[in-house]
């Protein structure tokens, strides 16, 4: 079927020609080799062009499973989507180790990003936790790869470009409980959220919430570590469902009403330790089904980059410019990262990591974005190719060492380069296989 | 089927030299960063791409060793074309012959080309640059006029088609531009410059307002009036 497909974001879409199926179709379309290769798309949560394949095949794998061991280890298809495996596993006092802020992700996508949560500085990122994984090559062979080997490295965090991962063994984390106790401070100053937000490392799990509409950057801190059962529903489905609205209506006012009220909210939350469900908790976005509609037809881009620890100051600047230019965006996370792993295209640094939410429409955000990778790039750190949207091949290589050694077993694992990505192509990751 | 901000980023330019399209670009970049240009010109040079306006392949190969030179493709703009003297094109066959090719064969096979490359790489726009000589053609101007009216007409009907696959497409009907082509001319009313009609262009791709547009706007209004006056009274314009 021929289809507009585009990133969460909702911007760039371009026709592909979407297909979905089992392992064994999968391998039938990798070896047809179609001309403009193949991408495999897991829920549509990366931002960007990560599992977008203009003019080529995306290739959504289903008739996946689950089935979890006794030394906690689940086994996982990679078109099971992260609620799947939350819901098989709770109830047996397992969760999954690593959780982002939507439970909407395969684990095919999970492991293809190296997703982190808001226990990075303690627990790293996904692949931190994976025995091993199954990949389906260009050539239609199946090979599995352990921990330490090259191809597992290039390929958690390899965004799809090595191979597609059909399924992975993962440790899940045996809990307590099933709630969260939660505690909420809230900082006036974006200086006393940094200053909160250290102090917060002791937490397993910390993220701020940072209001980019008021002048101090004022924020929000929770933190949260396992508690006993609750009786709240874990994964409630959305409350509200959005709908597309004029870009227009999410303006610098309406988002400064709502991040008052966000403000208000955890004024209350903050007179002491809640005890919440783990999606109040994790996904707290999931309320609200399809909010990424709520930007308008043009879209929005998440731009979010990592820096050393001793570089906060480039966090400070992007912050303060912001608030400067009078850029309304709702959704600014500020989340502390532990040690990386030694993947080559693994995103996590250990230092700081901000996440912030604009309008596409927004005059002279290429310059202001271009501008912020000169910044991130200089200081040693680097952006989210999940949430990636913008970047060029001069700043990835700044951005990422082992850019080269992953290209050598990138061409070793895929030679022919059957996939391929949109952004593989924009970032010179991957070939363009433009045959006309 | 743009890129992220909204307008393009790989832009193929047939008939490379022109300034408007030039202007265009330049607008793109203004409002999406980094843009990659590849010029497709008779006669190129380092970093241009060989492009004959009259050939019926020509567009198809040149687009092929653009897209291929910037990895992808998502924004074709059909710029060639050539002015001709009104008197000469009028008394030799052979020259209305060959601004006839340039301007209405050429540009049509640019755009079926276009369209082709585009959709195989799902998707992107085609910009053709017409003219208000295209909504009534003048006698002074019989020859460059009709062309371009057929040639707008064919972009026009054929883009209903493409945007089914991916491909959309803006017709832009500009007035009097001081460019080059025309220096040496007496400007008509409402004379604008090759940049306003590249923030115009940026403007309707950013939107997303296919169709046609007149630089400047006004000319919509003109337009208008010249369609509505009846035969007797528009034969007798000169210029």
């Amino acid at each position: 079927m021929s289809a507009d497909v585009s990133g969460f974001g909702r911007t760039a879409a371009k026709r592909c020609d979407v297909r979905s199926g089992d392992e064994r179709g999968l391998r039938e379309a990798v070896l047809s080799r179609p001309r403009r290769g193949v991408c495999v798309r897991g829920a549509g949560s990366g931002y960007g062009d990560c599992a977008v394949n203009g003019g080529g095949v995306v290739w959504g794998l289903d008739g996946s499973t689950v089935s979890i061991g006794g030394d906690g280890v689940a086994v996982v298809g990679a078109g099971v989507t992260l609620n799947q495996l939350y819901t098989a596993s709770v109830r047996d006092g397992l969760v999954p180790p690593v959780s982002p802020g939507t439970r909407s992700v395969t684990i095919g996508g999970m492991l293809a990003a190296d997703v982190h949560g808001k226990n990075h500085h303690h627990s790293g990122s996904i692949a931190n936790h994976v025995r091993s994984i199954e990949v389906l090559h260009g050539d239609g062979s199946r090979r599995t790869y352990l921990p330490g080997q090259e191809e597992f490295k290039a390929t958690i965090g390899g965004m799809g470009l090595t191979g597609a991962i059909v399924s992975a063994r993962i440790a899940l984390e045996k809990v307590p409980g099933t709630s969260i106790l939660q505690t909420t401070r809230r900082a006036g100053t974006f200086e006393q959220v940094v200053s909160l937000m250290h102090d917060a490392d002791k937490a397993p799990y910390s993220v701020a919430w940072v209001d980019l509409t008021h002048r101090e950057g004022r924020g929000v801190i929770q933190t949260g570590r396992w508690g006993g059962e609750t009786r709240e529903q874990h994964f409630a489905p959305a409350r509200v469902q959005a709908f597309q609205t004029p870009g227009m209506l999410l303006n610098r006012f309406s988002v400064a009403a709502f991040n008052a009220a966000w403000w208000a909210r955890a004024g209350v939350q903050a007179r002491g330790e809640a005890c919440v469900g783990l999606g109040a908790f994790f996904h707290p976005l999931d309320a609200i089904g399809s909010w990424n509609r709520l930007y308008g037809a043009s879209g929005f881009i998440q731009y979010q980059f990592a820096v050393p620890g001793e570089r906060v100051e480039v966090v400070e600047r992007v912050v303060r410019e912001i608030i400067e230019g009078r850029i309304g965006t709702p959704m600014v996370v500020l989340k502390r990262f532990g040690p990386g792993n030694d993947h080559h295209l693994s995103f996590p640094i250990e230092g700081w990591t901000l996440a912030v939410d604009i309008p596409a429409r927004i005059e002279g955000l290429a310059r202001t974005v271009r501008a912020w990778d000169d910044l991130v790039a200089d200081a040693g750190g680097r952006v989210y190719l999940a949430k990636d949207a913008c970047t060029t091949p001069e700043h990835l290589r700044r951005m990422y060492p082992q850019l080269d050694a992953w290209r050598t077993i990138r061409d070793r694992m895929d030679p022919d380069g059957v996939f391929r990505s949109d952004l593989g192509r924009r970032l010179g990751l991957t070939g363009d296989g433009a045959g006309l | 089927m743009s890129g992220t901000f909204g307008v393009p980023t790989k832009v193929a330019v047939l008939g490379g030299r022109s300034e408007i399209a030039a202007a265009i670009v330049g607008a793109f970049s203004r409002h999406g960063g980094a843009v990659q240009v590849v010029r497709c010109v008779r006669g190129a040079g380092t970093g241009e791409v060989e492009y004959d306006a009259a050939g019926a392949h020509a567009a198809e190969r040149a687009l092929g060793e653009a897209s291929r030179s910037m990895g992808g493709l998502d924004c074709v703009i059909v710029a060639a074309g050539v002015l001709g003297s009104g008197a000469e094109t009028l008394e030799d066959p052979e020259a209305a012959w060959n601004n006839s090719a340039v301007n209405y064969a050429g540009a049509v096979a640019a755009g079926v080309g276009a369209a082709q490359h585009l959709k195989a790489h799902g998707g992107g726009v085609i910009v053709y640059l017409s003219s208000v000589a295209a909504v009534r053609v003048r006698r002074a101007m019989s020859l460059y006029g009709s062309a371009k009216l057929g040639a707008d007409a064919f972009y026009r009907s054929a883009s209903t088609g493409w945007a089914e696959e991916g491909v959309s497409c803006l017709v832009v009907r500009p007035g009097f531009v001081r460019t080059a082509m025309t220096r040496g001319m007496e400007p008509a009313p409402f004379a604008c410059t090759a940049d306003i009609v590249g923030e115009a262009v940026a403007d309707a791709v950013r939107r997303r307002r296919w169709g046609v547009i007149y630089v400047p706007g006004v000319l919509r209004i003109v337009a208008a009036v010249m369609l509505a006056l009846p035969g007797s009274v528009w034969r007798r314009i000169r210029r």
